[in-house]
């Protein structure tokens, strides 16, 4: 029972950090239907960001992680607007390579910037450990579900409560009605690439203290993207879902399936799900009358 | 009429065929010889290919700041890898075939030294002292092939034997990356836990480039391990050591081998790494803990390359000793054989960092195969044993 | 600037448009038949280019020509190259039947993955492949007895009909053979109903089933010839690397393939032979220019005093001898090309040509492409 107890909350932490990268790949294809393969390296960079602020600049933890979070945000939408927004109108594939383009100097970027060595994010709840229900729960993964869980609840809050995040619906659903309510759609754009941006750091900070950060964090977001897939890309409920899922997929095949299955026991529950259901766990089928 | 001078210009250029330049050696000139090196310069082991290529470079540097060897320069190319098979293939041809090295020195990685290895010796190339403990690098036997210290599986046997004669460990685990490296670990341990009649409680593998240990070590801890054997490099040691200590495994011991046995993986931040065992083969650079040679070389590096060294710089500096060793044993009249029987009649050599006593001979081309047990202790390595047998 | 005259149907289905073309092609041929000759310091380097060529070819037939984009083609190439050194050098298979039975296993694996694809589309299918792929990583490594598994397999020269092949000379020519064979039998293709039906699936789904086109065939056509010549192409691969290892064939490599079709120009067969020659051709051209770059820097800089000359080749070659500089660059290029040239290398190549034929009369907005709207691919 202790076992099983660990492997599920280790599995949920796990799975909110895809959980919270798949959030913004779904943000990005629901709004703008353009897929964002750098958003682990966005998160890479994001998780660099926060340490540079820490680590060079000697700023305290929480003041670090939101100027992290701001400095993504205000990249994220300068992407938008100096790079994607010359390629509206192409199609859907190339759009995808452009993005995966971006990755690549990301990754670039940052093993120039700050080398190719590992490196350690001092948090104020390092290694420190309680017991629930006697199992030994470290403070770090306790913050990634806390951490998630609030985030989940602040974005529900603003696209539900707030004209902005309703306008982010509007234009997710029907571009042309929404440039038709006077909703500046661009901007909107912008701002979607921002919160995303600022997503993927969130993602990263919450990982860094178990990871460790270096230039090869972002590649946790094929992982990320398969759950996306699998929760149906273009729901937002169905990315957190997703993640979780494919979390503890892998948590529970590590231990009771046979060597090398742990990676391979994920994919092949997303292959199986798409079979089954092709748009994904949550997703919704789009059809053109003719 | 356009068509027919194109097609005739191409067949005259055709004809003008560029005869084969025949070579008398490879690589060696009156006043220099060629050497080549293909390593990870940006991939997950950068760490051991940036600085081990440095320390190669300064060593050569100095030999040439003293008027070379027997009279010649030598001149050192470096080519990334990046960790990938294809790439080192593709820059392991460059050196042999366009570049024309006399040898390959201190390259990288276990996969990559053996896709190169058929076409190297075909085109006489030595392969000296790689940056990988595989028991490939120098068995079996080949001339041109040339391996300085103890390999991964010698390594890891002698660790084990230890924790299982001295101090009663039972229940054996192993934790190894999905690539040829982690298996050669795997070996070693099962070879050894074969000879002590024990069994092989459990094992994990793990993506080179895996992030998140969590399901593995979880996996590990329910099986009951109390020695877990790593065929990590670096940062799949820290991580999954860390992750183990937080879920508060406090009984087991990790054992790594000479991968493991890195700066960084000691003096991860938070002390995370704190009683973590690594099988070593000479002396980690800390500073005031080396000999006065050694300290020179240190200070040199730092003021060089800006950064301190780390035992990728140590072996690297190890190959490259090695290396000029044996070409001024080779004489002036440097040929492939001559360097050969050159570096066969290396003696009794001992580096400054207190590694093993090097020998080779005409079928040993194995220097040394010793390794003692260190720990982490405060942050950085400490040396625990004499060299360990098994 | 020439106008063409056609008088017959054949003129219009022709591999060729007129003599002229052809006897430029056989030029083309011929000089690549002399590439050993002028360079043989890079022979094996045009080898791999050939190589890709074929591989870009069949990413091209589904991607550019179909519209379904596969995220893991590289696992067909693995498929392709364990497959033919088991048979050949396993169960001593004569290398012709090995190749083709290497094929053949390939295009199963092909349809097998394209039944499933039928019910996706877009980015579903995208992920699909790559799951699948990350599952053949894992069988190569497993299967021991087949792949040798981590330890990899070494890879003998190939022996054909009796003749070993033992230089690079002989095995180029056999890889440029293959290539216009693949090249050759994807025109034909092409050119064929089946092509067009192909073309008009990538268009419009909705429009081709309504003029009669079985999409479930057409689409697994077009995953099995795909991944019938990327088997092919794993064949002559492996004997070009000489050492098969799992971790050969990682997503990035399919990701580079990919790279290869977008940045030679999505949509033509050319494209996909510019794509090739970009792709195997860069690092070489990177580790060729980081030895000199520096020094030509420092040569141009030496003007304003030896100094600063100096100064800047250091400088210079510090930047440049940057481990992680060289994904980098590709990213760069492949954004470049997107956002300023997106019809690819063969795109510009087109551009240029019609500038020359056109000349003095080119206009600069025949090309350009009118201020667009997202269309949306939800609804295909």
């Amino acid at each position: 029972m202790d076992v099983v107890l660990q492997l599920l909350l280790n599995g949920l932490a796990v799975g909110c950090i895809y959980g919270l990268v798949a959030l913004g790949f779904v943000l990005i294809y629901k709004t703008t239907e353009l897929v964002n393969f750098a958003q682990g390296d966005l998160m890479m960079l994001g998780a660099f960001t926060c340490y540079m602020f820490v680590v060079w600049y000697g700023i305290g933890y929480w003041p670090a992680f939101a100027l992290a979070v701001v400095t993504l945000g205000v990249f994220g939408a300068l992407l938008d607007r100096v790079i994607l927004r010359r390629v509206i109108g192409q199609p859907q594939f190339t759009v995808v390579m452009l993005t995966i383009g971006l990755g690549a100097i990301f990754r670039s970027f940052a093993s120039m910037t700050w080398g190719s060595e590992i490196y350690m994010l001092p948090t104020p709840f390092s290694a420190q450990q309680t017991k629930i229900w006697g199992v030994s729960v470290s403070h770090e993964y306790i913050s990634i579900i806390a951490g998630t869980m609030l985030l989940c609840v602040v974005l529900y809050a603003f696209f539900t409560r707030t004209r902005l995040g309703v306008a982010m619906q509007a234009t997710s659903q029907n571009q042309l009605a929404a440039y038709y309510m006077g909703i500046p759609v661009k901007l909107v754009f912008s701002l979607i690439w921002a919160i995303s941006a600022g997503v993927a750091t969130i993602a990263g900070v919450l990982l860094a203290p178990i990871s460790l950060i270096d230039a090869n964090l972002g590649f946790i977001g094929v992982k990320a993207f398969a759950a996306a897939v699998l929760g149906g890309f273009g729901s937002i409920p169905g990315a957190l879902v997703g993640g979780l899922t494919i979390g503890l997929i892998e948590m529970f095949s590590g231990r009771y399936l046979p060597l090398g299955f742990k990676d391979v026991a994920a994919y092949a529950v997303l292959l199986i799900v798409l079979v089954v259901r092709p748009q994904g766990m949550f997703g919704t089928v789009g059809r053109k009358r003719v | 009429m356009r068509r027919w001078l194109g097609v005739s210009v191409l067949l005259g250029v055709t004809m003008v065929t560029q005869t084969a330049v025949a070579e008398d050696i490879r690589g060696v000139t009156q006043t220099e010889i060629v050497l080549g090196m293909h390593t990870d310069l940006s991939g997950p082991a950068a760490t051991y290919g940036v600085s081990s290529s440095n320390a190669v470079k300064m060593r050569f540097d100095e030999a040439n700041a003293s008027g070379g060897v027997h009279g010649r320069k030598i001149k050192l190319i470096v080519e990334d890898s990046q960790y990938q098979v294809p790439r080192a293939v593709q820059a392991g041809n460059k050196l042999i075939n366009r570049d024309r090295i006399f040898a390959m020195i201190a390259a990288l990685g276990t996969p990559m030294n053996n896709a190169l290895f058929k076409e190297q010796f075909e085109a006489g190339v030595p392969n000296l002292f790689p940056l990988s403990a595989a028991r490939s690098m120098y068995s079996p036997f080949h001339r041109l092939k040339f391996y300085s210290a103890a390999s991964y599986v010698d390594q890891v046997r002698a660790g084990i034997n230890y924790f299982v004669t001295q101090k009663g460990k039972k229940a054996l685990c192993v934790m190894y990356q999905d690539t040829d490296f982690g298996k050669e670990v795997l070996d070693g341990a099962q070879m050894q836990i074969d000879e002590l009649k024990l069994k092989l409680v459990a094992s994990t593998t793990h993506k080179p480039t895996d992030q998140d240990f969590t399901a593995q070590i979880t996996n590990l801890k329910s099986a009951g391990c109390d020695l877990v054997v790593l065929g990590t490099i670096v940062r799949d040691s820290i991580v999954p050591y860390s992750i183990a200590r937080k879920i508060g495994w406090g009984e087991v011991d990790f054992l790594g081998s000479a991968a493991a046995y890195d700066l960084f993986v000691a003096a991860a931040q938070g002390g995370v790494t704190e009683g973590l065992y690594a099988m070593g083969l000479t002396d980690m650079p800390y500073r005031d803990k080396l000999t006065p040679a050694a300290q020179g070389w240190f200070d040199r590096y730092r003021a060089r390359f800006k950064v301190e060294p780390n035992i990728g710089a140590v072996y690297g500096y190890d190959a490259a000793d090695l290396t000029v060793l044996g070409l001024d044993r080779a004489g002036s009249d440097l040929t492939l054989d001559s360097f050969v029987s050159g570096l066969e009649s290396i003696r009794n050599y001992r580096d400054i960092f207190n590694g093993p006593e090097v020998n080779f001979g005409p079928d040993k081309h194995q220097g040394a195969n010793s390794s003692f047990l260190a720990v982490v202790k405060g942050g950085r390595w400490v040396r625990l044993t004499d060299a360990l047998s098994f | 600037m020439r106008s063409i005259f056609k008088t017959t149907y054949h003129q219009d289905f022709g591999l060729f448009r007129d003599r002229s073309q052809r006897d430029w092609y056989l030029v083309l041929v011929l000089g690549l038949l002399s590439i050993p000759f002028l360079l043989p310091a890079y022979l094996v380097d045009f080898s791999l280019v050939l190589i890709f060529g074929l591989c870009g070819l069949s990413l091209m037939v589904l991607v550019g020509y179909t519209g379904l984009v596969s995220l893991g083609h590289a696992a067909f190439l693995g498929i392709g190259a364990y497959s033919h050194v088991y048979f050949s050098q396993d169960l001593g298979v004569p290398w012709v039947v090995s190749v083709t039975l290497a094929a053949i296993v390939a295009a199963a694996a092909g349809v097998l993955v394209g039944l499933p694809a039928l019910r996706m589309t877009g980015v579903y299918l995208a992920i699909a492949t790559l799951a699948f792929a990350l599952i053949i990583q894992e069988v190569f490594t497993r299967w021991d007895s087949v792949t040798g598994g981590l330890k990899g397999r070494v890879v003998e020269r190939p022996v054909i009909f009796g003749y070993a092949l033992h230089d690079d000379v002989a095995f180029y020519v056999l890889c440029l053979g293959f290539l216009i064979s693949g090249l050759w039998l994807t025109r034909n293709l092409l050119r064929a109903p089946a092509g067009r039906a192909l073309m008009a699936i990538r268009d419009s789904e909705i429009a081709a089933q309504s003029i009669g086109i079985n999409l479930a065939f057409y689409k697994i056509m077009a995953f099995g010839y795909s991944a019938a010549m990327m088997g092919v192409a794993g064949a002559l691969f492996a004997h070009k690397v000489g050492f098969l290892a799992p971790d050969i064939f990682t997503v990035l490599l399919s990701i580079q393939f990919l790279l290869m079709v977008v940045v030679g120009g999505l949509g033509s067969l050319h494209g996909a032979i510019f794509g090739a020659i970009f792709v195997a051709l860069l690092p070489v051209a990177i580790s060729t220019a980081r030895d000199s770059v520096p020094d030509w820097f420092g040569e141009v800089f030496g003007v304003f005093g030896e100094d600063t000359g100096f100064a800047v080749s250091a400088a210079v070659d510090r930047f440049v001898k940057q481990p992680g500089l060289e994904p980098g660059i590709f990213g760069l290029i492949l954004v470049l090309f997107i956002l300023f040239e997106p019809q690819g290398i063969y795109g510009r190549w087109v551009k240029i040509k019609l500038y020359f034929s056109l000349f003095p009369l080119y206009k600069q907005a025949t090309f350009k492409r009118q201020k667009s709207y997202m269309k949306s691919e939800r609804f295909r």
